[in-house]
């Protein structure tokens, strides 16, 4: 944090390298590896990179279309405040709530990796641990404990450098045994196949854009900058960690329950002491991760509540901790509910897509406001207004792609998207249109609130 | 006055009327600025969760909050709860969390609706 204080100003600001480990540690989850690990199946090699490096570049104009979004509504509420203003209340909470919701069921993959993570090194049931996992970071965050910007920052450059350090090793083994060539330059694949594969690497960027919640304890230049750069570090560092999966000894091509990639790149470039420290990294991710979407979340459903639009119980507060806690117990009811779903009903792939489907519509969505008041320029040119239009269509061709080579997940896939916009559009109904109120006399009594 | 500090110090006086949700913030210290982007500002001065001063002007804050006039007015005088123009990007703050967290909280309860 750096301090400051001047007429007009805030008393602290967050800097931009805690906003980049916030941005990189919300994107690099546990199910990312999962993701990589997929991308590695439909296209391998120099195809994978080029998906994550084509992600990258969609990304990194995203990334000035979300500082642009910021440095106009410079709010919280973030990806609803900025869709709300562009495209008006309902089909803000028509395009963000399904992303979030999604966000909400991606906890339970998460969990569920975290649960086989810790199955592998302690004699401890896989779902045993997930819920562990699960309701120990809830009960943290319900006392009102969040994650630092330091701890975040620690915990998210060891994963980086942890696992792209073990990635360089097999990219090594193969260049030594003389195969490193065929390895990277495998056939070409189907061009569906790469659309997709490129859908799936949006995923892995899902949730860089978060940084911009947080824009009350910064500032619109910083969060802009944390953008670009936290896109450049997590491009770098999903190519090199992509090529290390190319280059694995045994690749396994297919993705069998309980199969954790990041583990089995710590296993053969490692041995046991870089299995525990990938597992350690891989627990910390997660729960960094969880305890910041409990916490955004939880606040976005007591907004929501606030407003009518959810049960009012939700509304509560803590008085003490400031914490939504009817919020947070549904919002942990849901994820255990979410995990339960993604172990014992074979939903952990299409909850990735999933998810990868609503990250591309909202990106899409986000792109388009952009080209709307309140965030268009009246001097900008149409080229750059026809170019982030053209993008936009792109993003929703490459969610179609998901949807179309999701295989034998794809009925699933569907009944999960099917669900997360159906609930949105129920939200749609209660959500008030109207800005403006009836006046209402300050003597009125009020009703009390709190736990 | 400006009808922005006008309804400042109304919101001020009902909360002052809530006497055990103003014992509930003791220790909370913050300065507050009202920023409307359309017209006036005004600072808001607590101390032990008391509020001392409304400032008919802009100055240095911890918590800056920034809306057309016609919203903030329409939330101090109670007539709109802040977490509906704040998700929907009409209203924006700018300070430490925690701050925000109590404010929202203490208009949120003020709130009737």
């Amino acid at each position: 944090m750096s301090a400051r204080r001047r007429a007009g100003d805030l008393a602290w600001t967050a800097s931009t390298a805690d906003m980049v480990a916030t941005s990189c540690g919300t994107a690099v989850a546990a199910v990312c590896a999962l993701g990589l690990f997929q991308i590695e199946r439909l296209l391998a090699g120099v195809w994978s990179v080029a998906a994550v490096l084509t992600a990258g570049c969609v990304c990194a104009m995203l990334a000035r279309t979300f500082a642009r979004l910021a440095a106009v509504i410079p709010s919280g509420a973030s990806l609803l405040a900025y869709l709300s203003r562009g495209f008006g209340r309902r089909a803000g909470v028509a395009i963000a709530v399904p992303y979030l919701l999604l966000t909400l069921f991606l906890v339970g993959a998460e969990a569920t990796v975290v649960g086989l993570v810790v199955a592998r090194l302690a004699p401890v049931p896989a779902p045993v641990a997930s819920l562990v996992f699960l309701v120990g970071t809830w009960l943290l965050c319900r006392a009102g404990i969040q994650v630092g910007y330091r701890v975040q920052a620690l915990a998210t450059w060891a994963l980086l450098v942890g696992l792209g350090a073990l990635s360089l090793q097999p990219i090594a083994a193969a260049a030594w045994r003389g195969d490193l060539a065929a390895r990277l330059l495998p056939p070409a694949p189907p061009a569906v196949d790469f659309v997709a594969g490129v859908g799936l690497a949006i995923f892995l960027f899902m949730g860089f854009e978060l940084i911009t919640t947080q824009i009350e304890v910064s500032s619109s230049a910083v969060v802009g900058k944390a953008l670009r750069v936290s896109v450049a570090v997590l491009t770098a560092f999903y190519a090199l960690v992509s090529i290390g999966f190319s280059c694995m000894a045994v690749a396994p091509r297919e993705l069998t329950s309980g199969f954790v990639p990041q583990l089995a790149l710590a296993e053969q470039a490692g041995g046991a002491g870089a299995l525990a420290l990938v597992a350690l990294l891989t627990v910390l991710a997660s729960f960094t991760s969880f305890n910041g979407a409990l916490l955004s979340l939880s606040r976005f459903a007591y907004a929501l509540a606030a407003q009518g639009a959810l049960p009012r119980r939700l509304a509560r507060v803590e008085p003490r901790s400031l914490v939504p806690r009817g919020a947070m117990s549904a919002l942990l009811a849901i994820a255990v509910g979410a995990t339960a779903l993604v172990a014992f009903g074979d939903l952990l792939m299409p909850s990735l897509l999933a998810a990868a489907v609503a990250a591309s519509l909202l990106y899409g969505g986000a792109l388009l406001a952009r080209q709307r008041p309140p965030f268009a320029e009246e001097d900008r040119r149409a080229g750059a207004r026809h170019v982030g239009i053209a993008l936009a269509l792109v993003l929703a061709g490459l969610g179609a792609g998901v949807v179309i080579d999701a295989g034998p997940a794809r009925v699933t896939l569907l009944v999960l998207l099917a669900a997360a916009y159906g609930a949105a559009a129920l939200g749609c109904l209660r959500v008030p249109q109207s800005a403006r109120a009836a006046p209402l006399s300050l003597a009125r009594p009020a009703p009390t609130h709190g736990d | 006055m400006s009808r922005l500090a006008d309804a400042a110090r109304r919101f001020v006086a009902a909360y002052h009327a809530r006497e055990a949700l103003v014992a509930e913030q003791a220790g909370w210290r913050c300065v507050i600025a009202l920023h409307a982007t359309d017209g006036h500002a005004v600072t808001v001065h607590v101390d032990g969760g008391r509020v001392t001063a409304v400032a008919q002007q802009a100055g240095p804050a911890d918590l800056v909050i920034s809306a057309d006039a016609a919203t903030l007015e329409d939330i101090l005088e109670l007539r709109r709860n802040p977490n509906e123009p704040y998700l929907f990007g009409e209203l924006t703050v700018r300070g430490p969390e925690r701050d925000f967290l109590r404010l929202d909280y203490i208009a949120t309860l003020l709130c009737p609706r």
